[in-house]
Parts: C-alpha cells; sequence; structure tokens
C-alpha cells in the first residue's frame, strides 16, 4: 500500500479531483443533497492538497528537497517517428511550488464555495466543473512535457469557459465565456504553433531527460543565444518560439492584447473568479513562460518584448482599475495589472520574483476575491461598490481579513506581497540581463512604480467605498431613478456587468449585510494568515541580513535558467566562435558548466555592500510609494466616495469598442464581401444571433456555390475536372516537348 | 486502316458530348442517358486499345463496364420513378429542396 | 488448408485462384445474399434481429477472417492474376470497413422500424455496400476498383432514398446517383485511358494492373493519355472522399439521406475512396527519383494534392459554420475532415523513404479509423433525436437538451470534441499522426493551414455544445428513450474515441507494424 502511494503520488495528486468530479457529476446529481457534494468535492481536493504536501516535502526524495524531480511514467502516449509524447508526470521544485498554492489555497475556496453556492440549483454541477478544473490544473502544472502541459491549458480554458458560462439564464454571462474562449483560442493558436516548432528545432517536447529521451529544454539550453534583433521574431528558431509561446501567454494571463475576456469573466460566481481568474488558471501563462526559461534566456528580444508588455499591461490594468465601479471588476484588473508585474519580472531574467509574486499574489487576490465575495454574499448578489459603504460594523471577520489583502497589495512591509513586489521593483532596476538595453530597466521601473501608486490607490478606494462611509445600501433605491441615465451610459459602453446590476438591484429591496457563515470565513481567516506571513518564506538578503535565509530563492534558483547578462552574451558568442573552430565534442557539454560557475559568482556579487545598501534603498522607496499611495486614496475617497471618475478611464480606454471598431467590424464587413471569411468566423463576437442575421450578407458564397439544383453541381464538377485535366495535360505536353 | 487516333478522337467527343448534355438537360431520363453515353464513350476506348494492340483484356472490360451499366440503369431508373411518384415531374430543377 | 479448395490445385495453371485471399469479402457478400433470402422467406416479424443478427455475425466473421489473414500472413501476395491483393493498407482498411458496418447496424436496427422500412432489404445493401468497399481496398487492378466502387455506390444510392416516400431522400438520392455516376465515368475514362497509355513501344499492350502501371510509366507509349487518365482518376476518387470542388454533392445528399445511412456514407465510402486514392497513386504513380515521366507525373499529382486539401479543408469549415441544420454542417465538417486526410495522403506521397512512408500510410488509416468512429457516433446521436421522418434536425432543436438528456448530450460532445480535435480525444491523435507525418516530409504551411482551419472549426463544433448546455429550450420536450442498440453502438464509439485518443500506442502499431508483430500481440 505504500509502496503503491510512493510510487503514484502524483497520479493520486491529480486524479483525486477527477475522481471526484465524477462522483459529483453520477451520484451528486441524483442526490441533490448540498452536504454529500460538498463533502465529495473538498474531500477530493483535500486528498491532493495532503499527498502533494507529501510529495513536495517528504524527506530526502521530497520535490522541494531533492534535486531531481519526481517522474512518474504512465503510458507513453504518442509515438511517431521520432515524435514521442509521454503521458508522464514530473514535479520538481517549480511545479511543486505550483501544485502546493493551487491545492492548498484550491482547497480553502472549495470550502468556502460550499457556503457561497448555498442553495443554488446547480450545486453538483459547479462542483463538478470545480473539480475537473483543479485535474486539469494539475495536469498542466505535473505534465512532464509540452503536449500534456497543453491537455491542461485546453482542460482550464474548458472549464473557465464553463464556469464563466455557470449562470445560464444571464445573458451576459453567455457573451463573457464566448469571449473568453474566443480569446484564448487566438492565444491557443500561439501555443501549439510554439510546440510545433520547439519539436521542429529539438526533436523533443519533454520538459526533462529520461533515458532515451533527451529534455527538450537543455537542448536549447546547449544552442547559441540568438542576438537581440527583430528579425529573430520571424527566423523560426527559438526567439519565435518563445514568442509563439507568449501569445498564448497572452490568452491565458489576460495581457494586452488579449487581455479583454478577464474583467467579463466575472460574470462567473465569485469563487471561481478567486480560484481560476485570480489564483490559479491566469498564472498559467508565467509557469509556462518560467518552465520554458531556457527557451527565454536564449531569445533576448522575446524576453524584452515580454518585459514591455507586462510593464504596460500593469499600468495600463491599474489605470482602468481606478475607475471601476464593480467591486470585482476592480479585482479584475488588479489581478491583470499584477500579472503583468509577473510578466516584467520573466523579461527582466528574475524568474525566481516571478514565481514568488505568482504564489504571495495566489494568497492575498484569493483572499481580495473570496472577501469580496463574502461582501456579495451579504449584499445578496450587489457588486457595485456605490451601494455599499460603512459595511465593517457588520462583517468585522470580512473586514478584517480584507485589510490584510488591502496591505499585502498595496506592498506594505510584513504582508506577503511587500516581497514579492519590492523584489520584482528591484530585479527591474538591477536587472544586467542582455535582453534589456540600459536604459530600458530605468524606464520599466518607473512603470512599475507608478503601478504600485496606482495600486495603492484603488486598492483604498476600494477598500473606502466598500467598509468605510455612509451607508448607502438603504437609500440605493431612492437613487435608482438618478442612477438610471449612468447605468444607461455604462451599458451603451460595453459593460455587461453593468447592466446586469441595474437588473439584479430591481429585484431586491433594501438589505441589511450580514456576517457569512463560518465556512465561508475560516477560509478568509486562513488566507489572511498565508497573506501576511506567506511572504516571509522569501525575505531577501538584503532586508534580513541573512538572519532569515531565503527559502524561496534557495529552492527555485538551481532549475530556472539565467539569463545572461551584456557581458556574459559578448563571452558565450566568442566561445562559441571558438566551439565552432575546435568542433570538439566536448564542447557543448562544458559550456553550461562554465555558465554555472559565471552564475555563482554573479550571485555572490549580488551581495556586496553597496548592492545591498541600494536595494534597502528600493525598498524604503516602495514602502513611501505604498503609502502615498494609500494617503492620496484616503484622503481623496474617504470624502467622497462616489468621486466621478474619468470617463476615459471608466470606460476602459474605450478598448472593447476599439476592437469591435478595428477588428470586429472590418472583418464582418470584409466577410460581407465574400473575403476573409475564415478570419470573421473566428473573431466575430460570435453571439449566434449575429451569425444567423449575418448569414444572408456572409453566406453569398456558400449559396451560390449551393443553389441545390443538380445540374450546377455537375457544372462545378466539371470545370474542376476540366482545370484539372487541363493541369496534367499541361505536364504531359510539356514532357512531350522536352523529349 | 483507321488510325487509332481517330477512335480515341471518336470516344473523347462523345464523352464530351455526354458530359454537356448531363449539364444543359433538365429531364432526369435524358440526363441518364448522357452518363451513359459517356460510359459508352469510355468503351470505345477501351475497345479501340484493346483491338490495336490485339489485347483481350481491354474487350473483356467492356463487358464488365456493361453489366455495371445495367445495373446503374435499373437502380437508375428505380429511383426517377420514385421520385417521379412524389414530385409529378422529370425535371430535375424541380427537386432543389436541399441547398446551401 | 487447400484441401477445402482444391479448385486451386486443379486449376493452378489456368488461373490464378485463391480463394482464401478473398475470404473476407466472400463472408460479407454471402452474408449480404443470405440477409436476401431470409429477407424474403420470414415474416415480417422479427425480422430486424434476424436479419441485423445475421449481418452482424457475417461482419464478426469477415473480421475474423482478417485477422487470420494478417496472423498467418508472410508478406505481401497477390491472386487472381494481380486482381485481389493482400497488403496491410488492404487488412488495416478493411478492419476500418467491417468496424464501420458494424456500427452501423447497431445503429439501423430499430431505426427502420421507426420508419417503417424493410429491415431484410437495408441490412442486405449494407453487406453489399461493404463488400465493395473491401473490394475497393482489396483490388489490385483498375477494374477491380471500378467494381469495387460501382458495388458500393449502387448500393448507397439505394440506400440514400430509403425513405421512398420522402422528397428529401429522394432528392438525395437522385443527386447522388447522377452526380456519382458522372463522377463514376470520369473514373472509367481515366483507366481507359491509363490503359491505353502504358502500352509500350514494343507493341505489348497496356495494363490496368497498378503494380505494372507503376513499372511502365516512363516507358508510357502516350504520356499525355497517361497524365489525362492519371486526372480523370483523381477526379473520380476526388469525387467518393468529397474533395472540392468535386465536393458539392456531400452537403445535400448527407442533409437529405436517412440519418442512419448519412453515418455509414460520411464513414465508409470516404475511407473506401481513400484506400483506392491510396493504393492507386501512391503505388500505381509513386515517388521515383530519376526524372523522367513517372517523376513529372508524381509531382503533378502532389502538387494538385496540395492545392486541394487546402481548399477542401477551408470550404468545409466555413461552410460548416453558416449552417443551422445539424447534419448539413456535420456534412460540411466531413468535407474538412477529407481535406485533413489528403495532408496524410500528401504527406505519404512526398515520402521518399519507405518507412516515413508506411508510418504516412499508417496515420491515414488510422485518421480515417478515428475519423469513421466519431462520425458515426455523432450521427447516432442526430438519429436518437430526430426519431422517425429526421423531423428535428436544426441547431435550435438542441436547445438546452444537455440537461435532460445528459447521456446523449455526454457522448454527441465527445464525439464532437473529438471532431475538434481536443487532445485526450481520438481526434487529437488522428491529428498529431497526419499532420507530424507531413511535417516530417517539410510541408510546414500545409500544416499551419490545416491548424488554422482546427481553429476555425472549434466555432461550429463548440456552438453544439453550447447550444445544448447553455441554451433554454423553448417549447416541452420529452427525452427520448435510447434503445439498447443504439446505446450499445454510442457507449463503443465514446469509449473508441476515449481508448484511442489516450492509448493510440496499440493500434498505431498494429497499422504499422510487420507481421511478426501482429503474431506475437494476438498471442500466436
Amino acid at each position: 500500500m505504500l509502496d503503491f502511494i510512493n510510487q503514484h503520488i502524483l497520479s493520486i495528486i491529480i486524479f483525486a479531483p477527477l475522481v471526484g468530479a465524477a462522483i459529483n457529476w453520477l451520484i451528486g446529481r441524483r442526490l441533490r443533497s448540498e452536504a454529500f457534494i460538498g463533502t465529495v468535492a473538498c474531500t477530493a481536493v483535500g486528498i491532493s492538497t495532503v499527498f502533494a504536501f507529501i510529495a513536495a516535502f517528504r524527506p530526502e526524495t521530497g520535490a522541494l528537497r531533492a534535486e531531481a524531480p519526481i517522474l512518474e511514467h504512465l503510458w507513453t502516449w504518442i509515438e511517431v517517428g521520432t515524435f514521442r509524447a509521454d503521458f508522464a508526470l514530473a514535479m520538481d521544485r517549480l511545479s511543486g511550488i505550483y501544485a502546493l498554492f493551487i491545492t492548498g489555497v484550491g482547497l480553502l475556496i472549495h470550502i468556502f464555495a460550499t457556503g457561497y453556492m448555498h442553495g443554488d440549483g446547480g450545486f453538483y454541477r459547479f462542483f463538478s466543473y470545480m473539480n475537473l478544473f483543479m485535474f486539469m490544473m494539475l495536469v498542466l502544472v505535473l505534465g512532464d512535457n509540452l503536449l500534456l502541459m497543453f491537455v491542461g491549458w485546453e482542460g482550464v480554458g474548458l472549464c473557465s469557459y464553463l464556469l464563466i458560462g455557470y449562470y445560464l439564464d444571464r445573458d451576459e454571462a453567455r457573451v463573457a465565456a464566448k469571449k473568453a474562449f474566443v480569446a484564448n483560442r487566438v492565444g491557443d493558436w500561439g501555443v501549439i504553433l510554439g510546440v510545433m516548432l520547439i519539436f521542429f528545432l529539438t526533436g523533443s517536447i519533454s520538459f526533462f531527460d529520461k533515458p532515451d529521451l533527451p529534455s527538450a529544454l537543455r537542448i536549447i539550453g546547449e544552442m547559441p543565444i540568438e542576438p537581440f534583433a527583430w528579425s529573430a521574431l520571424f527566423a523560426g528558431g527559438i526567439t519565435s518560439a518563445a514568442i509563439l509561446l507568449f501569445i498564448g501567454a497572452t490568452g491565458k494571463s489576460a495581457q494586452i492584447p488579449l487581455y479583454v475576456w478577464l474583467p467579463d469573466a466575472m460574470a462567473g460566481p465569485t469563487p471561481v473568479s478567486a480560484l481560476i481568474h485570480a489564483a490559479t488558471m491566469v498564472t498559467a501563462g508565467v509557469y509556462m513562460i518560467v518552465r520554458c526559461s531556457p527557451i527565454y534566456a536564449h531569445a533576448p528580444t522575446a524576453m524584452f518584448i515580454v518585459a514591455v508588455i507586462g510593464a504596460v499591461t500593469a499600468l495600463f490594468a491599474a489605470t482602468i482599475g481606478l475607475a471601476q465601479n464593480d467591486i470585482k471588476k476592480v479585482l479584475a484588473y488588479s489581478t491583470i495589472s499584477q500579472i503583468g508585474y509577473m510578466m516584467l519580472a520573466c523579461g527582466v531574467g528574475a524568474f525566481v520574483a516571478a514565481i514568488f509574486h505568482v504564489m504571495t499574489h495566489a494568497f492575498f487576490k484569493a483572499l481580495l476575491f473570496l472577501g469580496s465575495g463574502s461582501v456579495i454574499h451579504a449584499m445578496h448578489h450587489e457588486q457595485d461598490m456605490r451601494r455599499m459603504g460603512g459595511l465593517r460594523k457588520y462583517m468585522p471577520i470580512t473586514f478584517a481579513t480584507m485589510i490584510t489583502g488591502w496591505l499585502a497589495i498595496c506592498g506594505i512591509p510584513i504582508f506577503a506581497g511587500f516581497f514579492s513586489k519590492d523584489e520584482i521593483l528591484w530585479k527591474t532596476w538591477s536587472t544586467e540581463a542582455f535582453a534589456i538595453p540600459h536604459g530600458a530597466s530605468r524606464a520599466l521601473w518607473t512603470i512599475g512604480a507608478i503601478t504600485a501608486l496606482l495600486t495603492a490607490v484603488y486598492m483604498t478606494r476600494l477598500m473606502v467605498m466598500t467598509f468605510w462611509g455612509e451607508e448607502r445600501f438603504r437609500e440605493a433605491h431612492a437613487h435608482d431613478a438618478e442612477a438610471k441615465p449612468h447605468a444607461a451610459v455604462h451599458a451603451s459602453a460595453g459593460s455587461h456587468a453593468h447592466g446586469e446590476h441595474a437588473g439584479a438591484h430591481h429585484h431586491h429591496g433594501p438589505v441589511t449585510p450580514h456576517e457569512s457563515p463560518p465556512v465561508m470565513t475560516i477560509p478568509l481567516v486562513v488566507l489572511a494568515v498565508l497573506s501576511t506571513f506567506g511572504g516571509l518564506v522569501g525575505v531577501p538578503y538584503a532586508l534580513s541580513g541573512g538572519a532569515i535565509p531565503n527559502y524561496f530563492e534557495k529552492t527555485l534558483e538551481p532549475i530556472v535558467a539565467h539569463a545572461p547578462t551584456h557581458e556574459e552574451a559578448a563571452n558565450i558568442e566568442k566561445r562559441i566562435a571558438q566551439t565552432v573552430a575546435r568542433r570538439g565534442a566536448e564542447a557543448p557539454a562544458a559550456q553550461p558548466a562554465a555558465h554555472e560557475t559565471k552564475h555563482e559568482t554573479a550571485e555572490h556579487a549580488a551581495h556586496s555592500p553597496e548592492e545591498v545598501r541600494s536595494e534597502r534603498i528600493f525598498s524604503a522607496i516602495s514602502v513611501i510609494v505604498a503609502l502615498v499611495g494609500i494617503g492620496i486614496g484616503w484622503s481623496v475617497f474617504s470624502k467622497r466616495p462616489l468621486l466621478q471618475m474619468p470617463r476615459l478611464l471608466e470606460n476602459k480606454y474605450y478598448v472593447d469598442e476599439i476592437y469591435d471598431a478595428t477588428i470586429v467590424r472590418p472583418i464582418v464587413r470584409g466577410a460581407t464581401e465574400g473575403l476573409w471569411k475564415l478570419f470573421d468566423l473566428g473573431v466575430i463576437d460570435g453571439t449566434l444571433h449575429a451569425i444567423a442575421s449575418g448569414v444572408s450578407s456572409i453566406g453569398s458564397l456558400a449559396r451560390r456555390l449551393q443553389p441545390g439544383f443538380v445540374r450546377t453541381y455537375a457544372a462545378i464538377m466539371l470545370v474542376g475536372a476540366l482545370i484539372l485535366i487541363g493541369y496534367f495535360a499541361y505536364y504531359g505536353v510539356l514532357l512531350l516537348i522536352r523529349q | 486502316m483507321v488510325p487509332l487516333s481517330w477512335y480515341l478522337a471518336l470516344s473523347a467527343v462523345l464523352f464530351t458530348i455526354g458530359a454537356a448534355g448531363v449539364i444543359i438537360k433538365r429531364n432526369a431520363i435524358a440526363m441518364f442517358m448522357c452518363i451513359e453515353l459517356m460510359l459508352n464513350a469510355t468503351n470505345i476506348t477501351f475497345v479501340a486499345f484493346s483491338s490495336f494492340f490485339r489485347d483481350v483484356t481491354g474487350q473483356l472490360f467492356v463487358f464488365i463496364v456493361m453489366t455495371v451499366a445495367a445495373a446503374e440503369a435499373a437502380v437508375g431508373l428505380g429511383i426517377i420513378i420514385a421520385i417521379f411518384r412524389n414530385r409529378l415531374s422529370l425535371d430535375v430543377d424541380d427537386a432543389s429542396v436541399l441547398k446551401y | 488448408m487447400n484441401i477445402y479448395f482444391g479448385l486451386q490445385t486443379a486449376t493452378q495453371q489456368f488461373a490464378d485462384v485463391n480463394l482464401w485471399l478473398l475470404m473476407p469479402e466472400l463472408i460479407v457478400a454471402s452474408a449480404g445474399v443470405l440477409v436476401m433470402l431470409v429477407d424474403a422467406f420470414t415474416k415480417r416479424l422479427d425480422q430486424r434481429w434476424l436479419t441485423g443478427g445475421i449481418s452482424l455475425i457475417g461482419l464478426v466473421a469477415a473480421a475474423v477472417s482478417c485477422v487470420w489473414l494478417w496472423t498467418s500472413w508472410t508478406g505481401p501476395t497477390e491472386a487472381f492474376f494481380g486482381m485481389i491483393v493482400l497488403d496491410r493498407l488492404r487488412l488495416s482498411f478493411t478492419l476500418v470497413f467491417l468496424v464501420v458496418s458494424a456500427l452501423s447496424v447497431l445503429l439501423s436496427m430499430i431505426w427502420v422500424e421507426w420508419e417503417r422500412l424493410p429491415a431484410g432489404e437495408f441490412h442486405a445493401l449494407l453487406l453489399f455496400a461493404t463488400a465493395g468497399m473491401m473490394l475497393m481496398a482489396s483490388g489490385g487492378d483498375l477494374v477491380m476498383i471500378f467494381l469495387g466502387l460501382e458495388l458500393l455506390s449502387i448500393s448507397t444510392y439505394v440506400m440514400a432514398g430509403f425513405r421512398r416516400t420522402d422528397v428529401r431522400s429522394n432528392e438525395a438520392s437522385m443527386k447522388y446517383f447522377i452526380l456519382g455516376s458522372f463522377s463514376s465515368a470520369f473514373l472509367l475514362y481515366g483507366t481507359a485511358l491509363v490503359y491505353g497509355a502504358t502500352a509500350m513501344a514494343n507493341g505489348t499492350p497496356g495494363t490496368t494492373n497498378i503494380r505494372e502501371i507503376a513499372q511502365r510509366l516512363d516507358t508510357a507509349l502516350y504520356p499525355p493519355l497517361l497524365f489525362a487518365g492519371a486526372a480523370m482518376l483523381l477526379i473520380g476518387f476526388g469525387f467518393k472522399v468529397a474533395t472540392a470542388p468535386f465536393h458539392v454533392w456531400t452537403p445535400d445528399v448527407y442533409e437529405g439521406a436517412p440519418t442512419p445511412v448519412t453515418a455509414f456514407m460520411a464513414a465508409g465510402p470516404k475511407a473506401a475512396g481513400f484506400a483506392s486514392f491510396m493504393r492507386v497513386f501512391l503505388f500505381g504513380f509513386p515517388f521515383v527519383v530519376a526524372a523522367g515521366t513517372a517523376q513529372r507525373l508524381h509531382s503533378a499529382w502532389i502538387a494538385v494534392l496540395v492545392v486541394l486539401a487546402v481548399i477542401t479543408m477551408t470550404v468545409g469549415n466555413t461552410a460548416a459554420i453558416l449552417q443551422s441544420n445539424v447534419k448539413r454542417m456535420l456534412a460540411y465538417s466531413s468535407i474538412a475532415h477529407a481535406g485533413y486526410v489528403l495532408v496524410g495522403l500528401v504527406a505519404a506521397g512526398a515520402a521518399s523513404d519507405l518507412g516515413q512512408r508506411n508510418e504516412a500510410i499508417a496515420a491515414v488509416v488510422f485518421y480515417l479509423l478515428v475519423y469513421s468512429i466519431m462520425t458515426l457516433g455523432a450521427f447516432a446521436v442526430v438519429t436518437i433525436l430526430a426519431r422517425s421522418g429526421d423531423r428535428r434536425t436544426e441547431i435550435e432543436d438542441y436547445n438546452g437538451i444537455g440537461f435532460d438528456s445528459p447521456w446523449l448530450a455526454f457522448a454527441f460532445s465527445v464525439s464532437l470534441l473529438s471532431l475538434l480535435g481536443v487532445p485526450l480525444t481520438a481526434g487529437f491523435m488522428g491529428k498529431v499522426m497526419v499532420f507530424s507525418a507531413a511535417l516530417d516530409q517539410g510541408y510546414v504551411g500545409l500544416v499551419v493551414v490545416a491548424v488554422l482551419n482546427t481553429v476555425v472549426s472549434a466555432y461550429y463544433y463548440l456552438r453544439l455544445i453550447v447550444v445544448m448546455f447553455f441554451r433554454e429550450r423553448s417549447g416541452a420536450w420529452n427525452a427520448p428513450l435510447v434503445p439498447a442498440s443504439m446505446a450499445i453502438a454510442l457507449a463503443l464509439t465514446v469509449v473508441g474515441i476515449f481508448y484511442l485518443g489516450i492509448f493510440p500506442g496499440r493500434v498505431i502499431e498494429v497499422f504499422q507494424a510487420s507481421p511478426s508483430v501482429i503474431s506475437r500481440l494476438l498471442g500466436t
């Protein structure tokens, strides 16, 4: 028994939620007992959590302790020629950390959801989907090759799609599900082509070295670094592969330009937003990039693009977040912004910092979402912050826990977000990566710092509007008449959620908020503890002075690639020239070793006194920025919580409208003329009604080809036949002439 | 002796007439006869090659083709009768419920 | 072992007879005749179980004989003067056809009763069509392939019009018949031209034997005729497998024909068309290195097929998006899938290395097996939901059935996801195999187009799933009872989709493997 568990521990981790999903779908549906369904779902995830901890921390072979990953080969999935994909699981330090917080945070959210979804007609459906999501997410991070990762990638997309559209009767949920689907599909296309290209370059898609199957990442790690040039993007080399994968990441992790689906995805139930659209799935893009860090380390152009997109997204989303009135929308834009930070970290080569932020973000963002869920639950599904206010005395536990989340995201010391965000900003400033030109690191840092300021402002605004000030929910009805024109404006601006609130609002009378039941507050408390102390596993050397070792960095550093610095890039190029000259068989093997020593010295250099001093200065700046932001937020919004924010921001820079005008509509128009049908049909925002009404114009060509007359068909075939015969005959006659 | 190319040309012309007839004719029976014409044009090619190279297999194939054509005729006429019973028309352009 | 077939020893000098080699075809055809007799001499009562049972037994027996041929195989063999060949291509395709037919029998057993149609006739036609398909795969001679194709076509013409009193069924049958015979004429003319063109200058007459054609390409007396003949053969097969622009019949016929017949037609004849297509073009006009007629011909048909594949995929997928009728949508989807298979066919044709060619062929066969299973699964659900008279086949008819009829909706979703090619389903494996074969030959552009097409196809496949699960039903609706035979068919397709998607190795190995490996797998 123990042996069995030891050998199949990873299978147990991934399959327990799948079994839970199946039980709930088959049996839970019949029983209709919330207790049964909730117990099954939480137990399934609980089993995963326990075994994930065992797998990660067991003595000697634990994934986070040992050097070698835990490998578990289930079967060889595909073997065609040289192409081989195993159905095999692997847990190394990176996937170990991911598995830990996915199962841990997932478990808390499942428990919370048993309270939140209480009384919902589709209880069994909800928990089946949630468990299925857990399964897919774990496949994504524990899969040992790109293809299996892609299976999970698609799977979480499917579950996200199902859960966004969970409220079947709401139109905007369906539209949002569709939008998420289309945006992710664009990204998937990038991933598929990227995986194909990697296979083309290396002949393997495995992450790890196995007997008779080399690791694609190692092979790329031994290739020369590509030059920093825009032409490399289209050269079909490592840079192209990196960019294709990054296109996938922009879809899944909601970065510019494919971020538009995430805010709309808030139409799903709040636990879904917390689990999928904040803590786990949306960070899959970061996981992929860090997992493929050797690829990015060899593609400086791609790294630069990742950094710029990340920084710009962070700033852009933060400004939008400033002006949203829907509590979940604020958090959604905040999520986009925080993932932008993670991308920025990846781009400047600080892969460890990126993962660190992923983890702390999972804690505090899940906390904030669940807290907002608790508020929404208390307010009977009211999400508009303009109709809240003064909730702190009604919901003391929710309030207290939200405070920790707020301080964490703002970056106040001790709280988890401080260490990770500070680390990213510092690494951005001090990066030596070849990919980032010298001036650019300063510019990126500035963007990051402004974003930090804005983050503090909008989060303070959220807290103030929700928990302090006068109690606006009572007179909400009185205001309703005045609010109407507003609502009309928003609705016309394409904000589906607003329409929903106006609609939902009519159903309820004035409400008295109440604290949520313990099943909801206990997860909040646990997450609050994690958000407070979770950052202590990664205290940088400069702040602790070595008193607390930086466990996080020590664990992850060995397995991520080291992005070459300017100096190294020059050296490596020289060495490659020598290698080519020598053509020695041992040269490629020697190269990474040299790489390694270089890297060691670089790390030691980082602890030099002046470096430590400047890192401390930057930490101080971060804290000041956060405090200033909170100050601004407090002073502006505590007096005037309903302050009208700039329309441009409130309407999200009209990006939806711009996409509609520049991409969707021209394509529709193009299609009307029979052109580019291919794309139109993929991108069209795609309500079925639009298709139905557009058929008469779009389908003109298809109609002309299929009029229903058999003689026309014969004519079409004859024309095709004549062309074919003509082509062949031309070939034949040519041959005669040649002879 | 008539050269081989004449036979081939005849067969090609007949085949083309048949193919054109399938497109031009609206009567199901006439279309069907045009298809028969195409098959028989092919038979001419078989026979021409066969007799030109003194090889009996080509002529044997003609018998096979004729048998197949007969079977096709039986089935085709059956289908045409079935459609005539329901529609009381042999105009193939009338049968265009299925389209787009 | 020839005791039972003394004929062979007695007539060996005169005729190259080896009935063992024809065993599967003989069994299926005899079962067809038996079904006809039973149909004539029994009462209508319980007849469908009888004829359906005989059909199933016949198909299983044929499968057994096929496996027996495979295990006792010592290498490619021929009989009847090269008319019938025994090789891996034939055997793997034969197994695909038998699977398709068996599932079709299961599908149609109750359906014939719903529609009050003569079960015996239907099953007999199905078996004759199957025999035709098998001959198309086993024929080593153009004339044999033509015969098989006609046997298949004539049976399917009748099946398409099987609901005699329904104008749509009539119309489908008429269109199929006219266009089908039209294209058969091209095929036959192509055969005649190739026969003439392969004559040699020394007075040796031409040939229709595929192996001999391949040997004589460079010495062909009339190369232009050879080229024109090849073009016409391509048209004939292109019609059968529904490649654009010879696909025009497909949507109308698939929509109008009774749904189980559509299921059969979408799976079986298409696979059979590809069997002959591959036989003739891969073995008749193969890859050669030396410059000459053969090399020219090869590059010509490869170039044409690349273009046809692109057009076919694109036309199929874009047109499918616009459809409001599920059967019609699946018809366009089947056109798109023919395009994907063509990608594999191109890869097999272009392969210069024999091992790679065999792998590509195995990939195509695997794709067709997978495609047949998932298409049959999808049409099975359509059959059940449409009930008699094919009344409910519009997409609106599927609104919100996901929660009233979860198993049907689940089976349908699995089939659709597999058609789309979602990982872990068989369709994904099929696409990986076919596309990677094409990548091996360097057709990167073609594969990119195919992948983009897959992305486009997501729209209409998922739309159906969305409709089933996210739409509300407007009117009252009772979930249909699923008869046992249909439930078995559906369960088999779902299991098959997952099995081939998760553990494809065994089957692929069987398709690629040398006979000794097969024997080992079967423990003989």
